[in-house]
């Protein structure tokens, strides 16, 4: 079991929220009442989030394809340490962010992508015939960004900006104090809109 | 603010981060001010093509193919359990109270035990309190030794001088001789040898 993942299992519990009102809690009773088909429910229920958000961190399709799979396959293992009525989608959000992590660690360099895309700017603007190709690129720029933050700060805002959890669960999820999410989130925030005007900026300067 | 200007606060203020009142600041700052308003453009700008970039790429046959590679590796898992937190309290309580019982037995067996020659080297301690009359001459031989010198530092015992005592004594048994070795310089070393072979 990695280092990362000790931790989460003994991190501060998450949110209580009456069982009845989860029903993904209620899928996880059951999974421990000896129903492992609940745990297929409980996959199908959740899974796109969590491959989301696995790709969203670690930027890349198949690593976030096993580091979901990561995910629930610890989630089943340890599923005796979810406490009854703790809201369920944030102790497996926060195995998965901790799975991700693990794997990014394995995680080669990112694939080379063009420094700047002046060369499809003109001074009217993106030429049409080159809109897609803009856009393609863009986003990689972007993607690529992201993936320059630091760890935290960018979990911090993958869970703050992407996934739209409050700063506060964020901060569970993290097992850090919520001022540290803030000020995480914030200066992501910031570094990618330097990062993009810088990449996106036409030959001499800002946009 | 520094200067009036926001510029500090808008990554903050862009995620809503901000208390009330100072997101309330940023805004009316926003609305008179050029500069401010451009950067927040930007800001908002690079959100919107985070949130476009980063829209997952998976389709419906991606999450089937996951969920059937979970759902087939699940059985090879051993079936989870509740973990029961009364009962790991229970025995983390016990432990504990097991644990504070033996402390001052812990303590003792952790600290250095005197060692004989420290004792023999204050004479006027009583080294020997029942001793057999034919050691009480040892015993008398011991308290005309030489004081050590008061506040021995211990951290530098190589420039005290050392005196050392050698006392021997046949037991009963002849194969087993007693030698005391007694030393006034305060250590914890171990005493090399006590029983040595005639």
């Amino acid at each position: 079991m990695s280092q990362g993942f000790e931790a989460v299992l003994s991190e501060e519990a998450l949110p209580l929220r009456p069982a009845a009102e989860d029903p993904l809690g209620i899928l996880a009773d059951r999974v421990l009442a000896g129903d492992t088909e609940a745990f297929g429910e409980l996959v199908a229920r959740t899974e796109p989030r969590i491959l989301g958000l696995a790709w969203r961190i670690l930027g890349d399709r198949d690593l976030a394809r096993d580091a979901a799979q990561e995910a629930y396959l610890r989630a089943f293992r340890f599923l005796g340490s979810y406490r009854r009525g703790e809201s369920f989608e944030p102790w497996l959000v926060r195995i998965a962010v901790h799975a991700c992590y693990d794997l990014s660690k394995k995680r080669g360099p990112l694939p080379v992508v063009p420094e700047i895309l002046e060369s499809f700017v003109s001074e009217d603007g993106p030429l049409p015939a080159d809109e897609a190709v803009l856009l393609r690129q863009r986003r990689d720029l972007v993607r690529r960004a992201l993936s320059d933050l630091p760890e935290g700060e960018r979990a911090a805002l993958v869970l703050r900006d992407l996934e739209g959890y409050s700063t506060e669960e964020a901060a569970r999820i993290l097992g850090v104090r919520p001022v540290t999410v803030r000020s995480q989130a914030a200066t992501a925030r910031a570094k990618l809109a330097a990062a993009c005007a810088r990449l996106m900026a036409p030959k001499g300067g800002r946009p | 603010m520094t200067n009036g200007h926001v510029l500090h606060q808008l990554s903050a203020w862009a995620g809503q981060d901000l208390l009330p009142k100072d997101q309330d600041l940023v805004e009316a700052h926003l609305a008179v001010c050029v500069g401010c308003r451009a950067e927040a453009e930007r800001l908002r700008e690079a959100r919107a093509w985070l949130q476009e970039a980063m829209d997952p790429p998976f389709e419906a046959t991606d999450h089937a193919a996951l969920q059937a590679a979970i759902l087939a590796r699940v059985p090879q898992e051993p079936a989870p359990r509740r973990i029961a937190r009364l009962r790991l309290r229970a025995l983390g309580l016990t432990a504990a109270l097991l644990l504070l019982a033996l402390w001052p037995g812990l303590r003792r067996g952790l600290s250095p035990a005197p060692a004989s020659p420290k004792v023999a080297s204050h004479p006027e301690a009583s080294v020997f309190p029942s001793l057999p009359p034919r050691l009480e001459a040892v015993q008398r031989k011991l308290r005309a030794l030489p004081k050590p010198p008061e506040a021995r530092s211990r951290v530098a015992p190589k420039l005290a001088p050392i005196q050392v005592a050698r006392l021997e004594f046949q037991t009963s048994d002849p194969s087993i001789r007693i030698i005391w070795l007694a030393n006034d310089a305060a250590t914890s070393a171990p005493n090399p040898s006590l029983l040595e072979a005639p």
